[in-house]
C-alpha cells in the first residue's frame, strides 16, 4: 500500500526476504488502523492518507537504525512499536499536523488529543487487526468442518450436539476441532509477533 | 458415566491439537472426551486460557464466518480508492479510442472524436498514469492543442484532483522554449483537464526505438536543450523527477526538443506531498537517491539527464534488469557499461560528460543544469566547427578525474558556489540576525536607547550597502558590511547538515513563508567553522509560527517552543534538549561586579565536566536585568537551585 519508491528503498535495505514480507503484511494490517483512528479524530480521508504515508515513511526511515541495533528484537514487534509512536506523535502534535486547520496561533505544543489514550487505542486496534488477520489465515488452513466446529459452537454459541448433527460428525470431533482452531489462532498470532 | 480413572494425559491431549485432523489415532480419545467432562475441561484449558477463549469470541462475533474479517467497508475503502497511481501502474491501462470517447461530449463534427469545453477533440494521442492525452482544436483560437484529461476513476478522488491541479500549476510556472507550454487548466468540471501546446512530432523514445543511437551533434543539441529547460524549472524550485526519453518531445521539422509531463514534478515547498510522495519515477532513469527513496533535489534530474543521454548515445537505457527492483539495485550499486564500448562513434569527452552527470554521489555531479547546458553548447560549437571552436578546456584533458571548471562568473557567484560545495554547513546568519533583532526588540525596553539606536543604525547601513545577488534565478540581498556587534554576540548559526536542500531553496522558502527580507552577510557565507551545537532563538508571532514550523519540518530542523520563545535548532542540538530560560534580576540589587560574581558562582557550581558533557552548550548572558541561560534541563535544575539561594527567580512571563 505504501508508495513504490518507499517500498523499493526498503527492499534495498532489508536484505532479508522474510523482513520484506513482514513489512508488506504489516502495512496491510496497519493501514486500516490508521484510517480508522484518524477518521475518528475527525481527519478527512485525504488527511488520514497523509498520516498513513507519513507514518510509514518515518518507519521506513528508521529501519536502518533498527538494523544497526545489536539487541534488535523481532521485526514486527519493533514495527508495531515505532508505528504506534509515530502515529501518536503525528496525531497529537499540532506542529507536525500540517494537514489540519490550525485554529489559533499561540504556538504551544499542547496536545489536542490524549496521547496515552490514543496510544492504547492504537495498541488495541492493532491487536484486533492482527487477530482478525490470523483468523483469516487459520480459516484458510483448516478443513471447513473444523472451522465450522469452532465458529458455530464458540462464536455463535450453538450446542456441541446440534453442531455435530449439522456437520454429520461425532461430538468428539467438534471438541477437537474447536480446540485445534483456537490453538492455531494462538500460534499464528504468536508467530506473527515473533514470539 | 464420567470415568475419573481414565483422565487423559496432557501429552495425549496436546498431541490432538497438533496432529493431523484426519488422524485415526485420536479415536479412543474422541470417546474419552465425549464422555468425560474433566477431560474436556482440561483439553480446553490446555488449548487456551479462559481470557483467550473469551477474547476470540469477542473479536469474531458479528462477522460472517466465511466472509472477510478485515476488508470492512469503513476501514479500507478510503485507501484503496486513493491509491490510484499504484493501481494504474500495475494495471498499465491501455486506452482505446472508444473508451476515451466516453469521457467526452458528443462531437459537433462527425469526423471528430468528441468535445470538451470549447475544444473539439480529434484523436487520442497517449495515456499515462493519471489520464489520457488528446489532440484537439481550440475552437476559439483555432489552433491545435494537446489536452490531458484526468482519468475518470481519479476524477472523483480529491487527492488525485489536487495532484492534477498541482501538476498543471507547476508546469505552467515554467515558461521556457524547451518546456511544453501550458495554456489552460480546467479543474472545476467533472473531469479536470489541462490544455497544452500541441507538439507535432514524436518523443525521443520513439525516435531511439526506431533509429537506435543518435548522431553526436544531435545528442549534444538535445542534451543542451533539455538541460536549459531543466534549468528553467529548477530556477522555479521544481524538480522534474521523471526525465526520460519518452518525456522529451521532438518537434517535427525544427530542431527543437521540449520537456513534457511534469506529472511527477513536485514543487519542493509542497509540504504535504514532499515527504510522502505518491509517484514512482520510471526505474531505468531514476537517480540513486530516488531509488533509495531519499529526498531528491535538482541534482536528481541531472542524473536522469545523464541516463537519458546515455540512452541516446547507445540506444538503450543504462541500467537494465529483469525486474524493477533489479533495476533499482543496479542504479544504486553498479556502474553502467561503458558508452564507447557500445558505440565507438561517441567521443571520449562526451562519455566523460555523461559520466559526470551519472555520478552516484550527488556532490560529484556537474553542479547545475545551466552548467550542463553551457558545456554542451560549447561542445556543439566545437563539433560543428572544430577549427574555430576548441573543445572546452575542462574537457581537453581526457581523464575523468579532472573536475569541470566553473564557467566564468562574477565573484559572488563563486562565493555562493563555494558555499554549495560545503553542502553540510549552511549558516542561516541572516535568519538569526533578523529574528534576534526582533527578539531583542521585545527586550528593547531594557536596552538603553543608545544601544538600540546603534543597532538600528548598523542595520540601516547594511541595507544601504547591500547588493542584489542572483542565486539560481532568485534575488537575494547580500550585505557587504561586516557583521555588526549585536549580531556577533547573539548570532547562533545552525547546521543544516541533515537537509539536502540547496541553501538558496532554504532562503527562498523562508522568504516566502515568513515574509522577512533575506539578508546574507558575506562573512557568513565564507565562515567555514560554524558551531553546530547552537540554536536560534527568535520571536515569531501569529501565523508565521505555523509557517516556520512547517519549514523546520521540511528542513529537518527542530522547532522548539520555550517560554513563549521559538527556537530552531539542528536535530543534534535538540537531542540534548537545551532550553533557554530567563531569570529576572530586576528585584535583586546587582551591579556589574555582582553580575560577574553571580556568573562566576554558577560556573564554579557547575563542574567543568558537566559543561563538557553537555558539549559546551551552556551559555549565560545578561541582557539588561534579565539573565539568559541556555542549558540542558538537568543543568537548569542545578542553576535554579543556586539562583533561588541568592533570591533570583525564573521569569514566569514571556519577554
Amino acid at each position: 500500500m505504501i508508495h513504490p519508491e518507499t517500498r523499493a528503498s526498503l527492499i534495498l535495505r532489508l536484505r532479508d526476504a522474510e523482513d520484506v514480507a513482514a513489512w508488506d503484511e504489516f502495512v496491510g494490517i496497519y493501514s486500516p488502523i490508521i484510517a480508522r483512528v484518524a477518521s475518528r479524530l475527525g481527519l478527512q480521508p485525504s488527511d488520514s492518507e497523509n498520516v498513513l504515508q507519513e507514518v510509514l515513511l518515518r518507519v521506513a526511515r528508521s529501519v536502518t537504525h533498527w538494523l544497526e541495533r545489536k539487541d534488535r528484537g523481532p521485526f514486527r514487534a519493533w514495527l508495531q512499536r515505532i508505528a504506534r509512536n509515530e502515529t501518536v506523535n503525528l496525531l497529537t502534535r499540532r506542529a507536525t499536523r500540517p494537514f489540519v486547520q490550525l485554529s489559533s496561533d499561540d504556538g504551544s505544543f499542547e496536545s489536542i488529543v490524549d496521547e496515552q489514550g490514543l496510544s492504547e487505542e492504537l495498541t488495541l486496534e492493532y491487536e484486533r487487526e492482527v487477530f482478525l488477520w490470523a483468523a483469516e489465515q487459520v480459516r484458510e488452513s483448516v478443513a471447513p468442518k473444523t472451522w465450522q466446529a469452532f465458529w458455530l459452537t464458540h462464536v455463535e454459541g450453538q450446542s456441541i450436539e446440534d453442531v455435530a448433527q449439522q456437520l454429520g460428525v461425532r461430538p468428539g470431533h467438534i471438541y477437537f476441532g474447536r480446540c485445534r482452531v483456537m490453538n492455531r489462532l494462538k500460534q499464528t498470532i504468536q508467530l506473527f509477533e515473533g514470539k | 458415566m464420567p470415568n475419573h480413572q481414565h483422565v487423559c494425559s496432557d501429552r495425549a491431549l496436546l498431541l490432538i491439537l497438533t496432529c493431523d485432523e484426519s488422524s485415526h489415532e485420536a479415536d479412543h480419545l474422541l470417546e474419552r472426551v465425549e464422555n468425560c467432562l474433566t477431560c474436556r475441561q482440561r483439553f480446553e484449558e490446555l488449548t487456551a486460557n479462559q481470557e483467550e477463549w473469551h477474547r476470540a469470541r469477542r473479536m469474531l462475533v458479528g462477522f460472517d464466518s466465511t466472509g472477510a474479517f478485515r476488508s470492512r467497508q469503513n476501514s479500507t475503502s478510503n485507501f484503496s480508492e486513493s491509491r490510484p497511481d499504484v493501481e494504474s501502474h500495475s494495471r498499465n491501462q491501455r486506452w482505446s479510442e472508444s473508451m476515451a470517447r466516453q469521457l467526452l461530449s458528443p462531437p459537433s463534427h462527425p469526423e471528430m472524436l468528441g468535445r470538451i469545453g470549447r475544444y473539439e477533440v480529434e484523436r487520442l494521442i497517449g495515456s499515462g498514469g493519471m489520464g489520457v492525452v488528446f489532440k484537439a482544436i481550440d475552437t476559439e483560437l483555432n489552433r491545435p492543442v494537446a489536452i490531458k484529461l484526468l482519468a475518470p476513476y481519479l476524477a472523483g478522488n480529491g487527492a488525485a484532483r489536487q495532484r492534477f491541479a498541482r501538476e498543471a500549476k507547476a508546469a505552467a510556472a515554467v515558461v521556457h522554449e524547451h518546456v511544453v507550454p501550458i495554456y489552460n487548466v480546467e479543474s472545476d468540471g467533472e473531469s479536470p483537464f489541462l490544455v497544452m501546446h500541441y507538439v507535432s512530432g514524436e518523443s525521443l523514445q520513439s525516435r531511439i526505438d526506431r533509429e537506435g543511437a543518435l548522431e553526436v551533434c544531435e545528442i549534444l543539441r538535445i542534451g543542451m536543450q533539455v538541460a536549459s529547460g531543466l534549468d528553467a524549472a529548477h530556477a522555479q524550485g521544481l524538480v522534474h523527477r521523471d526525465i526520460k526519453p519518452s518525456n522529451i518531445l521532438l518537434e517535427q521539422g525544427v530542431e527543437r526538443s521540449l520537456i513534457t509531463d511534469f506529472g511527477l514534478a513536485r514543487s519542493a515547498d509542497d509540504v504535504s506531498l514532499t515527504n510522502t510522495g505518491f509517484h514512482a519515477g520510471t526505474p531505468p532513469y531514476m537517480s540513486p537517491e530516488q531509488a533509495r527513496g531519499d529526498s531528491v533535489d535538482w541534482r536528481s534530474d541531472l542524473f536522469s539527464l545523464g541516463s537519458m543521454m546515455y540512452a541516446i548515445c547507445t540506444g538503450r537505457p543504462p541500467f537494465r534488469a529483469e525486474t524493477a527492483y533489479g533495476v533499482l539495485r543496479k542504479i544504486t550499486d553498479t556502474e553502467p557499461r561503458s558508452i564507447r564500448e557500445l558505440n565507438s562513434q561517441i567521443p571520449e569527452w562526451l562519455e566523460d560528460i555523461v559520466g559526470r552527470l551519472m555520478c552516484k554521489d550527488v556532490a560529484g555531479r556537474l553542479s547545475s543544469a545551466d552548467q550542463v547546458s553551457k558545456l554542451l553548447e560549447e561542445c556543439l560549437a566545437h563539433v560543428q566547427r572544430p577549427t574555430t571552436n576548441p573543445l572546452p578546456s575542462s574537457l581537453q584533458k581526457q581523464t575523468s578525474t579532472i573536475p569541470v571548471e566553473m564557467p566564468k562568473r562574477p565573484r559572488w557567484i563563486v562565493v555562493c558556489a563555494g558555499l554549495l560545495a560545503m553542502l553540510s554547513i549552511f549558516a542561516l546568519t541572516w535568519l538569526g540576525a533578523t529574528w534576534i533583532a526582533s527578539w531583542n526588540h521585545s527586550l528593547g525596553n531594557r536596552l538603553t536607547s543608545k544601544e538600540a539606536k546603534d543597532s538600528e543604525g548598523q542595520k540601516e547601513s547594511q541595507n544601504a550597502t547591500a547588493e542584489p545577488v542572483m542565486l539560481r534565478g532568485k534575488q537575494f540581498m547580500v550585505a557587504t558590511d561586516p557583521a555588526d556587534q549585536v549580531r556577533n554576540q547573539l548570532l547562533k548559526p545552525v547546521t543544516l547538515s541533515s537537509t539536502s536542500m540547496p541553501i538558496e531553496r532554504v532562503l527562498d522558502l523562508l522568504q516566502q513563508e515568513i515574509g522577512v527580507p533575506i539578508e546574507l552577510s558575506r562573512e557568513s557565507l565564507l565562515e567555514s567553522s560554524i558551531d553546530p551545537k547552537q540554536s536560534i532563538p527568535m520571536q515569531v508571532s501569529g501565523t508565521a509560527r505555523d509557517h516556520l514550523r512547517r519549514v523546520c519540518k521540511q528542513l529537518q530542523l527542530e522547532y522548539i517552543v520555550h517560554e513563549g520563545n521559538v527556537e530552531i535548532a539542528s536535530a543534534e542540538y535538540a537531542q540534548k534538549h537545551p532550553v533557554l530560560r530567563l531569570y529576572d534580576l530586576s528585584y535583586v540589587m546587582l551591579d556589574s561586579r555582582n553580575v560577574a560574581s553571580l556568573i562566576d558562582g554558577m560556573e564554579s557550581l557547575i563542574s567543568p565536566t558537566a559543561w563538557q558533557s553537555n558539549g559546551g552548550q551552556c551559555s549565560i548572558a545578561v541582557v539588561d536585568s534579565v539573565l539568559v541561560i541556555r542549558a540542558t534541563e538537568s543543568m537548569h535544575l542545578q542553576i535554579e537551585q543556586f539562583l533561588s539561594r541568592v533570591d533570583v527567580h525564573r521569569r514566569s512571563s514571556t519577554p
